[in-house]
Order: C-alpha cells, then sequence, then structure tokens
C-alpha cells in the first residue's frame, strides 16, 4: 500500500442518500439523512473485494463480481461531490495506494501528467536527493507533447518548407514550360517561396495544434494540472505528486522506468512506452541539468532487477549484455 | 490539540473490556509503516521520537507467515515523562485499584486516532520460544508466532500474551529488580502495561524489572494491555463470541459481508459498536506516520545497545524456558474449554464424547492439543491429564511424547511422579538397566506394561539427573543472589550511617560508586 498516511475522506451523495467513507476500507452508508452515520450500519469493503476501478473525467467507479464472474455491486464517487480538487486527489492517492497493493485490481485512468500512484512503494525518500516543486508550464508540456508525437518529426519540422517550395518549383516548370523565360522563372519562384513558406508554416502550426488538443485533454482529465508538484530524483526511485498528497514517503523504484528522454524543457521517463514521469529542467540551475541527465541515465541502465526478474537473469541473455557495455562507454550517445 | 478519548466498558462472551476510542491522539507511541516493496513490508513501534521494534514482513502477500523482529533502541531519558506516564497507569490500576479506564486513560491520549481494545490478562514474560523476552531480540530473526493471522487459532480470540521489550538489556539494574521484589512482598503484585504489536505478540512499555522479578520468584505476571482494533471480520465466521442469541442469524446470510471489528482479544459485532465508534474506524488509517518520523528516521540504522555487565540473573533465564510456548499458546487459543468428562473420554482413549469429536478425529492429535491447552490455563489439570495418560496402557503410542512433555517442565509434582516411576523401574529393572533390550533377560515380546515402564522408565531416570542439575544451578543462582543483597544491604547501612540522610534510590547508586555527594 502506498500513500497510507493520508486521512480518510467521507462522501455524501444526497440525490441517492448515500455517504461513501474511502480509507483503509471502502465502506458505504445506504439510505442516510443528512450526515447522521449513527442509525445505519454500512456495508465495507476490502481493497481485493473490488474487480475493477477506473477513472474517467468526472468519476471513480468501483465494480465487484460475484464468484461467477457477474456484476454484483458498482459504486460510482462523482468529482462533483467534491468541492475542493485537492479532495478529489487526495481520493485518487488513497485509492491508487490501495490498488498498489492489491495489483490483481483491473485500473485504467484517463490521461495523466503524473505518474499513477499504483506504481509506487513505500519507501522514505534519502536527505541526498534531487528535489523540487513547481507548476508545470503550458509551454513546456506542449513541446514535450510534439516531441513525444513524433520525434524523428520535430527534428525534421523545418525541411517541410524547403521540400514544399522545391516541389512547387518543380511542378510549375513541368506543367507551365518556358523555363528559359527569366521573368517565368522568377515568377515560379516566387510562387514555390510563398507555397514552401505557407507549408512550413501551416506544418508547425498543426503540430502545435496536436499538442494544444493533447493538453486541453489532459486538463480536462487531470485536475492535478494545476497544483503544485514536488519532484524527487534518489538513488531509490523518482516520484512526481501533487504536494498536497505527498509526504516523501512514497517513490517508484528504478527498475519500473524503461528508458528515458531529454526534451530542450523537460526529462520524461517511459514505463512500458508511456511517459509516466516529467521534470521540467527550469526547475533546476543550468549546472546541474547535466548531472542529473547523467544521474537518471545511470540509474535506469543500472537499475536492480526485481525478484521476479531473478530467473531470467540466471540466463544472462549476452546481446544485452554488448548493448548495455556499449552503452556505458559512450553515456553520451545514450 | 488536546487529545480526546470516550471509553466504554463491554462484556463480549464473557470477555470484560473497555473499548477506547482515540478521537484526538497525540500519536507518541504505535506502529507506522517505515517502507514496502511488492512483497514486503517493515513496521517500526516507537515510542515518542525513538523506534523501539523494526518488525519486517517478508511476504505480505500470505497473512500465514511469521515476521522478523529486532529492537533497535529504547526511549531516551528526554521522554521519561513518558514512562511515568506508563508506570502511573500500572500504580493506578494494581495499587491504588482506580478502575481500568481511569488507570489507562492517560496512556490512551498518546495513541494515534482509532479504536482500541484495553483490558488485563497474565501474560508469559518470554519470546514463545523458551527464551527471557528482555534478551531475546538483538538481531533480526524470524519469530514464531509473529504471523498476522494463526492458522491453528483462525479466527478463535486469544491474549497475544508473548513479550517484546522497549527498554535496552543495557538497563536491568539489579537494585531495581530487589526493589520489585520488595514492593511485592508489601502487596503491589508484579505487573506491566504492554501493546499489541503483531500476531501473539505485545511490547512491554513499561514493567519491565517487574517481568523480571516476576519470572525469578515463579510468579505469574500480569499486564494492563493495549490492542489496536484494525482487523474485520466475515460474516462467513461463526465465532463471534456474541452474548445475545438471535444476533447471529444474520451471519449465515448468503452475501459475504463485514460484520465485526477484531482484535486478538475480542470479536466486537458492528452493532455492539457504541455511536460514532464505527465511522471512526473506518476514518482511521491503520499505518499513519508519526509526526515526529524525521528524529525517528535518522535512529532507524541504531544498533542495540548489547547486555550490561550487570547480569540478569541465571535462574530468570532458565525459568523463561519452563513457560509456555508459542505452539501452546495456539493450541490452547484453539480450543475454548475442555471438560473433565472430555478429558477422561481421550484418557479413555475416545475421540469422541457425547457423540461429538472432542477436538479432531485423530487421538494422539487431540491428545497434543489437550496438554497444550491444559498447560497453558489449567497447569495442576495437566499434571493429571498427563499422568492419567501415562498410566493407560492402550495408549504406548503417545506415552513416548507425553514423558516427554512433563520432562520439559522443573515442577516438584513432576518430580515427584518420575521419582516413584524411576523407583519402580530400579526395582524390575536394576540399577545399571540403561538398555532396554538387554533388560528383560529372554527373548519373549514384552508385555504393554512392562514398553510402558521402559518408556517411563526412561524419561524419569533422565529427569532425576535433570533435576539434580536444576537444584545444584539453583542454589548457585540464589547464593550469587543473596551475595549481592547482602552487599547492597550493608552498603545501604553505611551510606545510611554515614550522612543520615541518602535514600534508598541513593544506595542502590551508591553500589557502583556513584553516589552523589550530599550537600
Amino acid at each position: 500500500m502506498a500513500f497510507e498516511s493520508l486521512p480518510g475522506i467521507k462522501i455524501n451523495d444526497p440525490a441517492i442518500k448515500r455517504t461513501y467513507i474511502v480509507a483503509d476500507f471502502f465502506s458505504v452508508y445506504e439510505n442516510h439523512e443528512h450526515e447522521d452515520l449513527e442509525s445505519s450500519f454500512p456495508e465495507i469493503y476490502q481493497w481485493s473485494d473490488f474487480s475493477t476501478i477506473y477513472e474517467t473525467k468526472t468519476s471513480f467507479v468501483f465494480r465487484s463480481t460475484n464468484s461467477n464472474g457477474r456484476l454484483d455491486k458498482e459504486f460510482v464517487i462523482s468529482s462533483e461531490l467534491v468541492y475542493d480538487p485537492r479532495i478529489w486527489l487526495r481520493i485518487r492517492a488513497i485509492v491508487e495506494g490501495a490498488i498498489a497493493a492489491n495489483p490483481e485490481i483491473e485500473y485504467s485512468f484517463g490521461k495523466r501528467v503524473l505518474p499513477p500512484k499504483i506504481l509506487c512503494s513505500g519507501c522514505e525518500v534519502p536527505s541526498e536527493a534531487y528535489v523540487a516543486t513547481g507548476i508545470y508550464d503550458e509551454w513546456e508540456i506542449n513541446n514535450s507533447n510534439v516531441v513525444l508525437m513524433n520525434p524523428i518529426l520535430d527534428k525534421l519540422i523545418w525541411m517541410f518548407g524547403p521540400l514544399a517550395l522545391i516541389t512547387a518549383f518543380i511542378l510549375q516548370v513541368i506543367y507551365f514550360g518556358e523555363f528559359w523565360n527569366t521573368s517565368a522563372l522568377l515568377t515560379y519562384l516566387v510562387i514555390s517561396i510563398l507555397f514552401g513558406g505557407v507549408i512550413g508554416i501551416s506544418a508547425y502550426l498543426f503540430s502545435a495544434y496536436g499538442a494544444r488538443t493533447l493538453y486541453k485533454k489532459l486538463v480536462k482529465e487531470d485536475p492535478a494540472i494545476f497544483e503544485e508538484i514536488t519532484f524527487v530524483v534518489c538513488e531509490e526511485g523518482f516520484m512526481s505528486s501533487e504536494s498536497c498528497v505527498y509526504d516523501f514517503s512514497d517513490i517508484i523504484q528504478w527498475h519500473k522506468a524503461a528508458y528515458f528522454m531529454e526534451t530542450n524543457h523537460m526529462y520524461i521517463i517511459f514505463a512500458d512506452s508511456k511517459a509516466i514521469f516529467w521534470l521540467p529542467k527550469r526547475l533546476f540551475p543550468k549546472e546541474v541539468h547535466q548531472e542529473l541527465s547523467d544521474f537518471i541515465t545511470d540509474r535506469i541502465l543500472h537499475k536492480p532487477i526485481e525478484k521476479e526478474e531473478t530467473e531470467k537473469a540466471e540466463k544472462p541473455d549476452k546481446s544485452r549484455e554488448n548493448s548495455l557495455s556499449k552503452l556505458n562507454e559512450e553515456p553520451s550517445q545514450a | 490539540m488536546t487529545p480526546y478519548v470516550s471509553v466504554t466498558t463491554m462484556n463480549i462472551g464473557g470477555r470484560e473490556f473497555i473499548l477506547a476510542e482515540v478521537a484526538r491522539g497525540m500519536g507518541k507511541l504505535g506502529t507506522f509503516r517505515y517502507a514496502t516493496t511488492t512483497n514486503t513490508a517493515t513496521d517500526v513501534f516507537f515510542i515518542e521520537q525513538e523506534p523501539i521494534l523494526n518488525i519486517f514482513n517478508p511476504n505480505t502477500a500470505n497473512d500465514n507467515v511469521n515476521k522478523y523482529i529486532h529492537q533497535i533502541s529504547s526511549p531516551e531519558k528526554e521522554s521519561d515523562p513518558v514512562i511515568a506516564r506508563f508506570s502511573a497507569a500500572i500504580d493506578n490500576y494494581y495499587l491504588y485499584e482506580q478502575g481500568l479506564a481511569r488507570s489507562v486513560l492517560p496512556v490512551l491520549e498518546m495513541l494515534n486516532p482509532g479504536l482500541y481494545v484495553v483490558h488485563e490478562a497474565q501474560i508469559h514474560p518470554t519470546d514463545g520460544a523458551g527464551k527471557y523476552f528482555w534478551t531475546a531480540y538483538p538481531t533480526q530473526r524470524p519469530v514464531l508466532g509473529s504471523a498476522n493471522k494463526n492458522a491453528v487459532i483462525n479466527e478463535n480470540n486469544f491474549t497475544p500474551s508473548f513479550l517484546m521489550p522497549t527498554r535496552q538489556p543495557y538497563d536491568f539494574r539489579s537494585a531495581k529488580m530487589l526493589s520489585r521484589e520488595e514492593e511485592y512482598r508489601k502487596g503491589k503484585p508484579f505487573a506491566g502495561l504492554s501493546y499489541h504489536v503483531t500476531g501473539m505478540f505485545s511490547a512491554l512499555l513499561d514493567g519491565h524489572h517487574a517481568a523480571t522479578a516476576a519470572l525469578h520468584n515463579d510468579v505469574s505476571f500480569r499486564s494492563l494491555m493495549i490492542e489496536p482494533l484494525t482487523g474485520i471480520m466475515y460474516n462467513n465466521h461463526e465465532n463471534l463470541g456474541l452474548s445475545g442469541s438471535g444476533k447471529g442469524a444474520s451471519f449465515h446470510d448468503e452475501k459475504r459481508k463485514i460484520v465485526a471489528l477484531t482484535c486478538p482479544f475480542v470479536n466486537i459485532p458492528l452493532e455492539e459498536l457504541p455511536d460514532d465508534s464505527l465511522e471512526r474506524f473506518l476514518l482511521a488509517r491503520k499505518n499513519v506516520k508519526p509526526t515526529a518520523f524525521s528524529e525517528i528516521k535518522p535512529k532507524m540504522n541504531k544498533l542495540a545497545r548489547s547486555i550490561s555487565k550487570r547480569a540478569i540473573p541465571i535462574a530468570v533465564y532458565d525459568k523463561a524456558s519452563q513457560l509456555p510456548t508459542t505452539n501452546m499458546a495456539e493450541a490452547a487459543s484453539a480450543v475454548d474449554t475442555i471438560s473433565n468428562e472430555q478429558l477422561d473420554a481421550l484418557i479413555a482413549g475416545q475421540v469422541k464424547y457425547d457423540d461429538e469429536y472432542i477436538i479432531s478425529s485423530n487421538l494422539n492429535s487431540s491428545i497434543d492439543i489437550a496438554c497444550n491447552h491444559l498447560q497453558v490455563n489449567d497447569f495442576e489439570r495437566f499434571l493429571k491429564f498427563a499422568i492419567s495418560i501415562l498410566q493407560n496402557v492402550e495408549l504406548l503410542t503417545i506415552h513416548k511424547f507425553v514423558a516427554e512433555r512433563l520432562f520439559a517442565v522443573i515442577h516438584p509434582s513432576i518430580y515427584e511422579y518420575f521419582q516413584t516411576c524411576y523407583e519402580e523401574g530400579l526395582s524390575k529393572f536394576g540399577v545399571i538397566a540403561t538398555e532396554f533390550d538387554s533388560v528383560s533377560g529372554d527373548n519373549s515380546e514384552p508385555t504393554p506394561e512392562e514398553n510402558k515402564a521402559k518408556i517411563v522408565f526412561e524419561v524419569a531416570r533422565k529427569y532425576m539427573t535433570k533435576w539434580d542439575e536444576h537444584l545444584e544451578k539453583r542454589r548457585i543462582a540464589e547464593d550469587s543472589y543473596n551475595l549481592k543483597r547482602t552487599k547492597q544491604d550493608k552498603n545501604k547501612k553505611k551510606i545510611t550511617e554515614g550522612k543520615g540522610i541518602a535514600t534508598l534510590e541513593a544506595a542502590v547508586r551508591g553500589i557502583g560508586g556513584m553516589a552523589k555527594k550530599p550537600s
């Protein structure tokens, strides 16, 4: 279990006269009036009683199935029942902390900029750690989203203009002919430059629009985007979490990280091909950037092997060893 | 924030206790989760700013796995007011008879918010495997009976009666033990205050010297016991210990649901809980980090200080090995009661009484569990039962087991019994008989009576030697103890005569040459 120090939360749903308590257990008081819970007995569920939990844009849905695999109970906690987005974030942290201890629960969630807390383990952040707090900047996220949409496209996007220019020029020459005529040639050139410019700008606008759309989706689905975030990178692992729920007791261990990418504005760590950790560079002084980048690279390359992987480790894969040793020789390329 | 604690006296299934509802606690005492991985967890029992015990669970997925426990530290001198609260609670209950609730209230204020059960019980100052509790946890090791659940006990209730210390062995002072003995002679029982930590184990908050003195004097040790109410029970368990009759019907509903809150001592059906308590239970979280966490964290890797030169009397270790073990306590808790008629049936080789199994369908296992149950709960009946089993030649297969059970206990009655068996055996088999194959002198099959006599004779012979050794050890221990005491008395006299104002405490300090010079 993670996020075990967060106090439990009571949520009233006046429309269906139901009260939920989310803490070490999930409890439901049915048909109560107001907040007086003394007269009724709740149904108390252990987290492992739920087979599926999912978070939509506006609610948490908890489902339990019976022995035949059929839907037994379903509870929905809407975000409208919570007046403060920070309470919602606390509910999310408690629920995901409980799922971390019960990995058999199926869990799905929307677009996030912060890592799901189901990846966390209870571990104290050591005194020597890279720690920063700050709020995400939309521009930083958009820029990184463009990079994530297509890392190669990001590098070559400026070439759209010249390519369109050359293509337009060749097409005009083939279609209209008269390329020995200077005035015609100049006209073709001007039209080609204009066309190339329009295409180049459109490509930039298009990618920016795509990134903006992704961000808007993120804003709709994740209230954490406007919260102050605490970022931690240390020997044991890394973490980014809303400061209002984080007490430096939970981190994501390095073995859960697959690879790492550094953009102009962010350090991004991936798990299972999903970006789970976005750390803005601006939160650290420039002289630390290279050191931090090297540290993350080193930790991901030399991450401890988890127990489940121990059996695999008994038969070492030579090709992997070779590639790792190459990476070690050339850390800058890694 | 002023602490707020409300207390209700309850009786469920004949178990009397108080249910304490801590709404605003100081959070200065309890356990918290220090670290977790996918399958493991490390919990810490702390008092104020000191991590006291490290409890490592190697497999959180399996509740039947024993934990690894070791002692880290003990309360510093700064937290003496805390120790004073503990001592006051013990004195108020056992000496001034102020009642359970009133006595423990100042201690309850120090806990985290949540529900707690407080009761009084006899406990064993051992680690559940025959080791004296105060010196049993210097390094990390798996501790039998420390698992969250117990396959033998199941959902039955029990008293977590084995101990873990909160003071370091270094803190032992023979003078303090003597002082407890003096108090005992004046009428104060040997008693302590403990807090349930895991499985069958409680941390002794105060009363370490009293526990040692109790062992030394062969007297039972009692304790006020605080148990956090954190467990839950589903309706498919019938053993809820309900006092009323009609309420049990709801447990057989087809739907599986939680119907009671549990701690080792008692299961409290939801219906029995006072108003508001349930909501407080549901909102409270088990593993809340203490406010003093930043002070506790740097001390986590501290090593417990080794035992002092002021050695604990050897007799204490010897006597600890005689006390019931976790296995016995498990068996004792697995069975509620065994009547004399049921015992007679077992002695006669029957596994059923009134057409119902007494314990189980296996006779040997039933006798084993009955022995354990009686040894923990009623020693006199245990003796009678074990001796009766040994007298029934039809139960020859279990004679060796029962004889060895008796052999493990040093007790005058057992000595008397074995002495008789030994003398009978001597007359039958001769003085130098050690190998039974050669005793009978002929090749004919021995009769069951002969077999029985041989088995018991062999154990009795060893017991005679063990008894002599025990007496010798005891004599040496008593001599050294008396010598120490005489020295202390002399010292006390000297100081009292010389200065005229020294207290007993000062006299005790004077032994080590540290007495304060009176101004």
